[in-house]
């Protein structure tokens, strides 16, 4: 398995009643609770973990991208991918932003990987999103013109770096006389692709058919389980057999000395994350037209944002793994087996949880974990006998 | 009946995100209006309270302003009778034959321009 330290930098010195008495941390969350001298305190804590995730041999460190929120301090997710291409000397960067639906001119995007792919010398892994319905209320982009601005700044993106410049491009949303991004990108014939998603069944079967990496976001292990066999599906469909490195699992990790001091030390900034930094109303979550009436009914029947959870409503359901190492290893062995998957895109800090305890988890991480799972793939009878 | 819903949400969105149901530079225009104008807005509109109809009223050279008690965003169809006697009283014209509310519909409507 492959291991991803993977940030969503969020603002930890929040103060979670204020983002309780607004409703949310997102969009309407008045930016005046900003500290730019605590904000800026804790860029170089996360990026400073990120580097440390190289040097404590993680495979890879994930940056993401999020609009006007507490959650996560990524408008721009580029500009901490340029501060980490020269730092992290081995590990690989993973943008799982950009939301290309978000940008007019999504050359730009094109322009950005690229050159940090050969900022990286080949490190980079680009990551196309089209960002939680909250974005599109950031950012003014209509939520009803959001799948179609998407597939085609994708075909944009790649034709770019992959045909030959200058050519022209017409589209419905984007049209250009001149096509020709200086620099190409450092890999051939581009940077591999993946493609984040919180389980549109749409987006899974392109992501198969495409044979990009698709990364299944926050979710209950059940429910992953089940979108990673929608795509081994597909795949088979499209005539080819997934390798489980095309699937990864975003998650929490957290280890502790024994289960119990564990649960206790990541309670309060799990419990943070999920119910202040996470919570949205529903029209935030789901704008008019952002997805099709089928996932739109699916997803209003669930009710993602009302609940409140507890970390051990968490750990049940498999969301997070948290635990001493001998229960962090046992779950994340039994995971990997249920679904599949061999790349672990695992937030080590979360919600609050401050530097320190931040750096200890991932050293815990590097010791405890990675070693027994380097070689370790998914087995697929075990996983054959749960389905 | 949800599909239905979330049919007419869309397109809403596709029609009106940004700017939001608003054309933001209209107040700049509306002075060139010069023909008889006749502003009717319910007095409940939720959607567009009353606060832009006297907005319009303001901006539109000698325009008039009818408010219609108990009535939401659509005058025509929640109150037609006094949305009718709004009309007719402004445009000058008797109705052709008595229509059967006159009465009540023309007590409703509140003049206030």
């Amino acid at each position: 398995m492959k291991f991803f330290n993977f940030h969503l930098m969020p603002y930890a010195q929040v103060d979670l009643e204020a983002i309780a008495r607004n409703g949310s941390a997102w969009v309407t969350f008045p930016n005046s609770h900003y500290d730019p001298e605590k904000g800026a305190e804790l860029y170089h804590d996360y990026l400073d973990q990120m580097e440390f995730a190289d040097q404590l041999g993680f495979d890879g460190v994930c940056l993401n991208e999020h609009h006007q929120t507490a959650y996560g301090m990524m408008p721009v997710p580029g500009v901490l991918a340029g501060a980490l291409s020269r730092s992290v000397k081995r590990a690989k960067i993973a943008i799982l932003g950009r939301a290309l639906p978000l940008v007019n001119n999504p050359l730009v995007i094109a322009e950005e990987y690229a050159m940090l792919d050969n900022l990286t010398r080949g490190r980079l892994i680009a990551g196309f999103v089209r960002g939680i319905g909250a974005e599109y209320h950031a950012s003014g982009v209509n939520p009803a013109h959001s799948q179609e601005r998407f597939a085609e700044a994708h075909d944009l993106i790649v034709r770019a770096w992959t045909e030959p410049g200058p050519f022209a491009y017409a589209g419905k949303h984007y049209q250009f006389r001149y096509v020709n991004p200086w620099p190409r990108p450092y890999q051939t014939p581009h940077p591999p692709i993946w493609i984040p998603s919180q389980g549109s069944g749409s987006t899974i079967r392109w992501a198969a058919r495409m044979r990009y990496t698709y990364c299944q976001t926050l979710s209950p292990i059940a429910a992953v389980a089940r979108f990673f066999r929608l795509y081994r599906d597909e795949a088979e469909k499209a005539g080819y057999e997934a390798s489980p490195d095309q699937l990864a699992w975003s998650n929490t990790i957290y280890v502790g000395e024994t289960d119990k001091k564990a649960v206790h030390e990541a309670r309060p900034h799990l419990e943070a994350l999920v119910n202040y930094l996470l919570k949205m109303p529903a029209e935030m979550l789901l704008p008019p037209g952002y997805t099709d009436t089928a996932s739109m009914k699916r997803v209003r029947a669930v009710k993602v944002t009302g609940k409140i959870q507890s970390i051990e409503e968490l750990i049940a359901s498999g969301v997070v793994i948290v635990g001493g190492p001998e229960t962090v290893r046992e779950k994340l062995a039994e995971y990997q087996d249920l679904a599949g998957f061999n790349t672990s895109l695992t937030k080590t800090q979360f919600g609050t949880l401050p530097n320190e305890m931040a750096r200890a988890n991932m050293t815990a991480i590097a010791e405890e974990i990675l070693p027994h799972f380097r070689e370790r793939a998914p087995q697929p009878a075990s996983r054959q006998a749960a389905e | 009946m949800e599909d239905v819903a979330l049919k007419n949400r869309t397109t809403v969105a596709k029609l009106s995100w940004q700017p939001r149901s608003h054309d933001p530079h209209l107040h700049k225009w509306l002075h060139r209006i010069d023909v008889p104008t006749l502003l009717i807005w319910g007095d409940h509109d939720r959607l567009f309270p009353k606060e832009h109809a006297l907005a319009y009223q303001r901006l539109i050279p000698g325009a008039k302003l009818v408010i219609v008690p108990k009535c939401g965003h659509v005058p025509q169809i929640e109150k037609p009778d006094a949305f009718v006697a709004a009309l007719e009283s402004f445009i000058g014209a008797p109705p052709p034959y008595p229509p059967p509310h006159a009465g009540k519909g023309r007590e409703g409507a509140r003049k206030t321009a």
